[in-house]
């Protein structure tokens, strides 16, 4: 096992969130930019970095210091975990968390993904699974926060966007019509997944004709961040919603992006349409802040807090409790699997016999493709083969996959799009280890893998 | 004997020697103008480009010297790699040099009879040819491979081409060049138009055992002595 390497972040600046205009580049108003940064001081330009990029947002030529393109950038970190040189930094709002814990009026939540529990243990010289989820549970608690497991909401997640799945399918492929599938008129098959925020930027930046083909369900942490604010603050909680403080933990730096976009305020309209806050309350997002596996490792760190001494110990609450389904997410192939369980389920009238569709998780394979016959329950059982892809690590495949679209459109019925190789677990907020590269990484012996 | 000479450095080994050094003050020089930021962003690409092209001709001239005169490349190996107790013994008063250059008394005033390459001579010439070995494979896997490399493996690759090529081109601008400026003759053999050839009587003076144990006549008079194979 290689060392666990320090990455430098910067804190945002007020530039970070833009200016007036509504959009500057590819950036509306109100959106994080420039949340990847390379350091000119500390990059020798040895150009490893392009080859990570899914955008080709890193300019510089050999032996110059590079630099980022802010509107080409999707913030998915990919660059920075490959640089050899540690020149890449992030933003970070480890020091505004900081104070928010020693607010007392604020209600912090912690809002983990699954992916971090996994890793945060190697920030404290523990191997993967040394973490357990309670133990995590503890030590957010320990720091201040309250704790509201994604997981939660990666099952909401998958039954949204499996029912879209199902719709798409009746009204695209058994050419069903009715009320309730109008919306998905405008919504052709292949359905992309959407859950990755970094493969949703590079989609509206460069591929803007699959945006009809993206899954109209939030990412996990989003729904998780407005029924937050709405129900288990009235319901679990018994909290002013203005007063929760979401923070999501997560693996992704590109989900520091995510959390700024403007349409990521649900909560504060909803509980203004009806009247559960006053009229004149600034917006406020459904997710705060976000903190990468690394960022919370510092405010354990700064809190005098190793995780892996906590105790194992801990009553199941409310926000906690969730399904396998739900914490598969994370891995490559691992959101089409959980939906594709419910849309068989729902189509078939039966359980998916083998519900451990491997074909479509792991990543030894840049693209895999797998057919899954679904008996359809409305039809007496006549089977339609249900044509599936997984695109792992969109720096070298996307274009490959758009291309292969372009030219049939036919060819797949869902398409899972991970921007980085493996999924979340290999995110650019992960900690970041001295060995290894996400290229040659799926090619090691297992206990070789940095 | 006053008339004879011995072939020192046949055209081969003149030819990669020269080419050699210029080619590694070229990237010594761009190489350093570039880490070091002493040049615009602008200057500097066109530098590294010009960096990667004499690079060609710098691993062209070592490739081309190993394999089109193996016999002569593992002969200077053989003669490098071959240490017997005078070899060692040469240690004891450094050649002598300390004495001659600076008058310090160090060690023997007699300095042990060396072969074609004196001890001190032996090491920088084995680190030389490492180096040069060494900052081949390093440059082209960094241009060609560095995103598979790994990233600890790429540091190491990094600062062994960029810290080891000026350890080694300040080991030949400060002690190889004087050092061989002090030996005129092997200094004008190497660099003079034409043949490589020292007086016989030199290569006495500083290379005996090579004289005795390598070299064969093969005419009289003006014409040189041929090294061994
Ligand atoms: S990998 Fe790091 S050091 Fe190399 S060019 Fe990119 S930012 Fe600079
Ligand atoms: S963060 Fe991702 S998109 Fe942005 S420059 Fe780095 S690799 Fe490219």
């Amino acid at each position: 096992m290689s060392e666990v390497s320090k990455i430098r972040t910067f804190p945002p600046s007020k530039e970070s969130w833009g200016g007036e205009a509504a959009f500057e580049g590819t950036h509306r108003k109100g959106e994080l930019r420039g949340i990847i940064k390379i350091n000119q001081d500390n990059c020798v330009g040895c150009d490893t970095c392009t080859a990570f990029c899914p955008t080709e947002a890193i300019k510089g030529s050999l032996g110059v210091a590079h630099a980022i393109s802010t509107n080409k950038c999707v913030a998915c970190g990919q660059c920075l975990v490959n640089c050899p040189f540690g020149a890449i930094e992030q933003m970070s709002f480890v020091d505004e968390i900081m104070k928010k814990l020693d607010d007392p009026k604020a209600f912090v939540v912690a809002h983990p993904s699954p992916a971090v529990r996994v890793s945060i243990a190697e920030e404290f010289g523990g191997t993967p699974g040394d973490l357990t989820i309670n133990r995590l549970y503890n030590a957010f608690e320990k720091a201040g926060f309250h704790n509201y497991d994604v997981n939660f909401a990666a099952d909401q997640t998958i039954l949204e966007e499996g029912t879209e799945f199902i719709k798409k399918v009746r009204y695209w492929v058994l050419g069903e019509r009715g009320e309730d599938l109008e919306h998905v008129a405008h919504h052709p098959l292949p359905h992309f997944t959407s859950c990755c925020p970094a493969w949703v930027k590079n989609a509206e930046t460069f591929h803007p004709e699959l945006i009809p083909h993206i899954s109209g369900a939030k990412s996990p942490i989003q729904m998780g961040g407005a029924l937050a604010k709405t129900w288990a603050a009235e319901f679990v909680w018994k909290k002013d919603p203005r007063d929760i403080y979401m923070v999501s933990v997560t693996p992704c730096t590109a989900k520091i992006f995510e959390a700024s976009r403007p349409e990521f305020n649900s909560a504060y309209e909803h509980l203004k349409a009806e009247s559960k806050i006053p009229q004149e309350t600034p917006s406020f997002q459904d997710i705060d802040a976000v903190l990468t596996a690394r960022d919370a490792a510092e405010i354990f760190r700064r809190k005098g807090i190793n995780p892996l001494t906590m105790s194992d110990e801990r009553e199941i609450e409310t926000m906690n409790v969730y399904t396998g389904a739900a914490t598969i997410f994370g891995a490559s192939g691992g959101v089409m699997e959980a939906a594709l369980r419910t849309a068989y389920f729902i189509l078939s009238g039966t359980e998916l016999s083998n519900p451990d569709i491997t074909l479509v998780r792991g990543y030894e394979q840049d693209i895999v493709e797998a057919t899954i016959p679904v008996p359809l329950k409305a039809l007496n059982g006549k089977i339609i083969n249900v044509k599936v892809a997984v695109v792992n690590g969109a720096s070298r495949n996307i274009k490959e996959i758009v291309k292969r679209l372009i030219d049939d459109k036919n060819q797949y019925h869902f398409v899972e799009v991970m921007n980085c190789p493996g999924g979340c677990v290999n995110g650019g907020g992960q900690p970041v280890r001295t060995m290894g590269t996400s290229w040659l990484h799926p090619l090691l012996p297992l206990p070789l893998r940095a | 004997m006053a008339n004879e000479r011995v072939l020192k450095f046949p055209m081969s080994e003149k030819m990669f020697h020269n080419i050699n050094m210029v080619t590694w003050m070229i990237l010594a020089i761009t190489g350093v103008l570039i880490y070091f930021k002493l040049v615009s962003e602008a200057t500097a690409s066109l530098m590294m480009t010009f960096h990667i092209g004499i690079a060609i001709v710098f691993t062209l001239n070592f490739v081309g010297f190993v394999v089109l005169n193996a016999d002569r490349f593992f002969l200077m190996l053989r003669n490098l790699l071959i240490w017997d107790a005078d070899t060692f013994a040469w240690f004891k008063n450094l050649g002598g040099y300390p004495r001659r250059l600076f008058g310090i008394p160090f060690g023997p005033v007699e300095v042990a009879p060396q072969g074609r390459f004196n001890a001190g001579q032996k090491i920088t010439y084995l680190f030389f040819i490492f180096m040069i070995f060494g900052l081949i494979v390093t440059g082209w896997l960094l241009y060609f491979m560095a995103p598979v490399l790994g990233k600890t493996t790429m540091v190491y690759f990094f600062n062994f081409h960029v810290w080891g090529s000026i350890i080694a081109t300040v080991m030949a601008v400060g002690a190889h060049l004087p050092l061989a400026v002090i030996n005129i003759e092997d200094f004008k053999a190497m660099f003079r138009f034409g043949s490589g050839d020292v007086p016989l009587e030199d290569a006495l003076h500083h290379a005996p055992k090579w004289v005795e144990n390598d070299l064969v006549k093969v005419s009289t008079l003006e014409q040189p002595l041929k090294a061994h194979h």
